[in-house]
């Protein structure tokens, strides 16, 4: 289905009659007979929009209790199931109350696209995802709801309304304008003249963007080339600080207007982040996602090798960066753009204006306080020394003393963080001085052996510590690496020896309780499509969003945007376009994930179809073995009778020559062939049975047929035309030979001779028919005939009513088909047509 | 001095009957009923042919033909319940001469046994030139006649006749038939021995006299039938 088009009427503040202008148009459409529904419009009691509103068919809102509290929310699913051709949804950044299946509203609008429906909606600028940020410093307003980007680029039509701000205020003083309560106060900021002036310039400037970023796509589309400029590519990294975020926004708005794609980067230096640091790393992650960026982790200790690495791997042409604050120390140790500058020769780099504010306090708190890191217990330790060195200085001298602050040093490198080492290596070679290197108490050292060894004792020291703090954060990312690795050998170990899936996934369970803090259960298939469950596994409201994921094929559930209420992550378990079943993670602790945690957890939903389809595999096989055996103890017990039967009443035919004995034994053949065909039919209807194709030369089938069939049928009266050149078939030679047998037994039994087999090659089908001379099947018959123990009235007995039946299902096994027509002037006519395989 | 025949069966009714219906036409019999039996009796009665029945309680009837393979070559007839042309192939493969399929027609079996009396297993006719009613092949100058008018065959259809007339009425597996004349790497290319039998045919069955000589087992393999 062609994805619906989006229309955004996008204006700069509220009021500026974005809501109007939408019903205005929607009316014209309406005129035109477009079937327009109004979905959710918030009128705000003004009369003239409600007047609008009154001309539309509505469709009604869902009311909801959030916090006894009742809300009337947009409802998506009546949305969904209207036939409407257009549906007007306003306040495109409005957040849906939790409970919602989605928990912003540009989610629902997404959906309705998806569903083919076109939609008008309403947006102001601020709540633009990266000009959020913009607003936020030209009104002095907070902005919470934001809309990405890419939902604005990929909407059809940007409808501006523009309106001077003279022309606002008017109309805000006649009170024309309705403003929530809760930001009335910080409404006084915003509808100040020279705001509203920026703001206009902001969303004029925005949707000059929009239109050029159009024209560039319609214009490379006509060259045929890829929309995007894949000559350049920009690369952004990101860090747990919440500046981070506004490094992100512009890195977006410099690949919006370059039409590159863009890449964000973590990477993880070793340092595991816990709490609020985590939570600000996933959010900016999520902001990227969002705005469009390809999203990348990897580990490495040092940051410089990764993005070096990175960008040589992504072919990244372009690198942004913020401008650090200009430091004493930056004159010995390069700030980060510097060295970008000086270590990328090849990259074209970006250096962007930091908000002073911001940026201090993202230092101070952010900067510094995991930097503290093992500060106590380093200082602690080098009180210890200290004390210890008082103690034993008579007898050791004051050299070796160094010796013993160094082995401190050495110690704190494994668990102090980098600055904290350069402290202690200066504290201590102050504390050598002053106390011990004569003369004692002072800064000044009398001797220059002792001058150089105590300079060289801080550079040891700060070496040695930065060093082992090296090896330290480098053991760390390897061992976070080697975690990883393991937990998924693990899941596969569970997987691959358990006999079933209960007995794995509560092995898979023993596994990622401890590694990730979840717990896993897994719905198979028929799970949902049993209509009483008597013993669900969880309440009905999960059970109802595991039931949403299976049908749609798509994740959801906690920590994603659909339906998010649910306690749990629920990913549909997909083999190739199949869903298996749905596997829920349930978290045991709160918590954020990385997208490297989810990736882990995306990778054993990912694994575990390929396992149940082993495990249907080999109960298939299992079962397939039973049935053999039991088939052929019962073919075996059946036919030894037979056998002796036979052959008994063929001798006392030859010795006596009764009537009786020659009845017997036809009946006695009858039943046997009652019998093959009865053990037939249910190896074919089993499905275990299995074609043993080969090249079959139709005149070797023929000739068996006639072997088989000499002895009680006339076969004088069977003519055939078989081409010089027919091809070979591709097909079980003892199935087939049963096939043309069956038919020609039927021939011969219900219809009337002459017999005439034909066989022709049409349409890449090879086609077999055998004709007769009888009166032919009625047409209400010639499908019925093919069903087990059928049997056209008023013939007469002796057939098993089976033979069609196989034939039939040999057919199927074939990808062929068997069919019945009635022939001209008279007779039957039976076609067989099997795939005609060409020799290779 | 009559043929002697070993039948090796569990089941007491088919005992009685083979023995009747055999003694009837003229060979000695010997009945065992196990495995075990049936291969001591191989060793002290040297019988000229074997009746093996599948099912026996003791040993997989395709483990008996392997160990009677280890140190004799006399003919084995297998009695099967089982349809399935892999388990047929691989009972040939592993040496029995022919198979009758339960249940069988007593007429059919007698002529089986003919059959196998003829060829015998490993043991290929000697003689120069091989007739068969208006047939006739001179294996020394690879030369085929019929009624003595000279049939111009292909190197291929020649071999593929060979081979089957050097083990008349025997059943070849189309295994054997595509390993002798094709080589070992050429066992899954069974189109061309479907394409040069029906060749063969075409150029020997025109003389009404021949028709039905070239006899195929549908997923099997091929024998002379004569």
């Amino acid at each position: 289905m062609a994805k619906g088009k989006l229309t955004i009427f996008l204006g700069m503040a509220p009021g500026v009659g974005k809501t109007y202008a939408m019903l205005q148009t929607a009316h014209e459409l309406h005129k035109q007979g477009v079937s327009v529904w109004v979905a959710y419009v918030e009128t705000h009691k003004r009369a003239e929009t409600e007047a609008l509103v009154l001309g539309l068919p509505i469709l009604n809102s869902k009311k909801m209790m959030y916090q006894e509290k009742c809300f009337y929310e947009l409802d998506l699913e009546a949305v969904l199931s209207s036939k409407a051709q257009l549906v007007l949804i306003d306040e495109l950044a409005h957040p849906n109350i939790p409970g919602s299946r989605h928990t912003k509203r540009w989610q629902d609008v997404e959906a309705v696209l998806e569903a083919g429906i076109d939609v008008f909606t309403t947006l102001n600028i601020q709540h633009v995802e990266s000009r959020s940020e913009e607003v936020r410093v030209l009104a002095g307003v907070p902005i919470y709801e934001t809309v990405p980007d890419l939902v604005l680029e990929n909407a059809d039509t940007l409808r501006l309304i523009d309106l001077s701000p003279s022309e606002l205020l008017q109309r805000l003083q006649d009170g024309k304008v309705y403003l929530p309560h809760k930001i009335q106060q910080a409404a006084t900021h915003f509808f100040k003249p020279e705001t509203l002036a920026a703001l206009r310039e902001l969303v004029l400037r925005f949707a000059a963007e929009k239109v050029d970023h159009d024209l560039q796509q319609s214009a490379s589309f006509q060259t045929k080339k890829s929309i995007w400029n894949l000559n350049e590519r920009l690369m952004v990294a990101v860090s747990p600080s919440p500046y981070s975020k506004i490094l992100i926004r512009s890195a977006r708005r410099l690949a919006f207007s370059l039409g590159a794609p863009w890449v964000a980067v973590y990477v993880n230096q070793g340092d595991s982040l816990e709490g609020e640091d985590k939570d600000q790393l996933a959010k900016n992650l999520d902001l990227a996602k969002n705005l469009g960026a390809e999203v990348c982790m990897t580990t490495d200790s040092d940051l410089m090798a990764a993005l070096y690495r990175l960008a040589q791997e992504k072919n990244v042409t372009k690198i942004v960066t913020g401008r650090s604050l200009y430091k004493w120390w930056h004159l010995f140790i390069p700030s980060l753009s510097q060295r970008f500058v000086k270590e990328f020769p090849f990259l074209d780099v970006y250096v962007l204006k930091t908000p002073l504010r911001l940026h201090k306090s993202s230092r101070f708190f952010r900067g510094l306080r995991p930097s503290m890191k093992g500060g106590w217990l380093t200082f602690l330790l080098i009180a210890l020394i200290f004390f210890t060195s008082l103690l034993i200085l008579p007898w050791i001298g004051y050299r070796a003393i160094g010796f013993l602050f160094l082995l401190g040093i050495l110690i704190a490198g494994s668990f102090a963080s980098m600055p904290v080492i350069f402290g202690a290596a200066l504290l201590s070679a102050l504390v050598w001085d002053v106390v011990f290197i004569p003369p004692e108490g002072t800064f000044t050292i009398q001797q220059p052996e002792d001058i150089a060894m105590c300079v060289t004792y801080f550079a040891m020291a700060s070496l040695m510590g930065l060093f082992s703090y090296r090896l330290k954060s480098k053991e760390v990312l390897l061992r976070q690496k080697e975690i990883q690795t393991f937990l998924l050998y693990q899941v596969a170990t569970c997987f691959s020896q358990a006999q079933d899936l209960s007995h794995s996934v509560d092995q898979l369970n023993g596994v990622v309780e401890n590694a990730l803090s979840i717990n896993v259960s897994v719905m198979l298939a028929r799970e949902f499509s049993a209509e009483l469950d008597s013993n669900p596994p969880f309440n009905e409201k999960e059970c109802t969003v595991a039931q949403w994921v299976f049908q749609h094929h798509k994740m959801a559930g906690w920590s994603t945007d659909t339906l998010p209420f649910a306690q749990r992550w629920y990913l549909p378990l997909m083999h190739q376009e199949t869903c298996l079943g749905v596997m829920a993670v349930e978290p045991l602790k709160k918590q954020t994930w990385l997208p490297d945690e989810k990736g882990v957890i995306l990778a054993i939903s990912q694994q575990i179809p390929a396992y149940l389809k082993a495990y249907e595999a080999r109960r298939w096989e299992d079962s397939e073995k039973l049935y053999n055996l039991i088939l052929n103890c019962i073919s075996h017990e059946l036919k030894t009778p037979m056998t002796s039967l036979l052959g008994n009443l063929a001798l006392l035919k030859a010795a006596y020559k009764l009537d009786c004995v020659v009845e017997a034994e036809e009946s006695a053949l009858r039943l046997q062939k009652i019998i093959e065909n009865l053990l037939e039919i249910s190896k074919l209807n089993s499905g275990h049975a299995h074609l043993q194709a080969d090249w079959v030369d139709l005149h070797d089938i023929l000739v068996a047929c006639k072997k088989s069939l000499s002895p009680v049928y006339d076969l004088s009266q069977l003519g055939w035309d078989i081409p010089d050149h027919f091809p070979l078939l591709w097909a079980d030679p003892i199935l087939i030979e049963r096939v043309l047998e069956n038919v020609l037994i039927n021939a011969f039994q219900y219809g009337k001779p002459p017999i005439l087999m034909r066989a022709f090659v049409h349409e890449g089908r090879v086609m077999i028919t055998i004709s007769d001379q009888g009166h032919g099947v009625p047409e209400d018959f010639q499908e019925t005939v093919f069903e087990k123990f059928f049997r056209m009235p008023g013939t007469r007995t002796g057939g098993t009513g089976l033979g069609l039946a196989i034939c039939k299902e040999i057919m199927t096994l074939h990808q062929g088909k068997i069919w019945m027509q009635k022939q001209a002037p008279v007779g039957n006519i039976m076609t067989i047509d099997l795939p005609h395989k060409e020799l290779a | 001095m009559t043929a002697k025949l070993l039948i090796i069966d569990d089941e007491p009714q088919i005992r009685k009957l083979l023995d009747k219906v055999l003694s009837e036409a003229g060979y000695t019999t010997c009945l065992t009923a196990t495995a075990a039996e049936g291969l001591t009796q191989l060793i002290q009665q040297r019988p000229d042919l074997v009746l093996l029945d599948l099912g026996l309680p003791d040993k997989p009837g395709i483990e008996v033909i392997k160990t009677i393979r280890e140190f004799s070559i006399v003919p084995v007839i297998v009695l099967t319940v089982q349809d399935s042309q892999v388990d047929k192939v691989m009972l040939l493969e592993a040496g029995c001469d022919d198979y009758i399929t339960k249940p069988f027609g007593i007429p059919e079996l007698l002529a089986r046994i003919k059959v196998a009396f003829r060829h015998g297993y490993a043991q290929q006719s000697e003689a120069a030139v091989f007739t068969y009613k208006t047939l006739s092949i001179h294996f020394l100058t690879r030369e085929v006649t019929v009624a003595g008018v000279p049939v111009r065959l292909t190197a291929t259809e020649y071999d593929v006749l060979k081979l089957l007339a050097k083990h008349p009425g025997k059943l070849v597996t189309q295994q054997q038939l595509l390993k002798e004349i094709w080589g070992e790497k050429s066992l899954d290319f069974t189109h061309y021995l479907r394409i040069y039998v029906s060749q063969l045919r075409k150029k020997l069955e025109k003389s009404l006299e021949l028709k039905g000589l070239l006899i195929t087992e549908p997923g099997i393999g091929y024998r002379l039938g004569i």
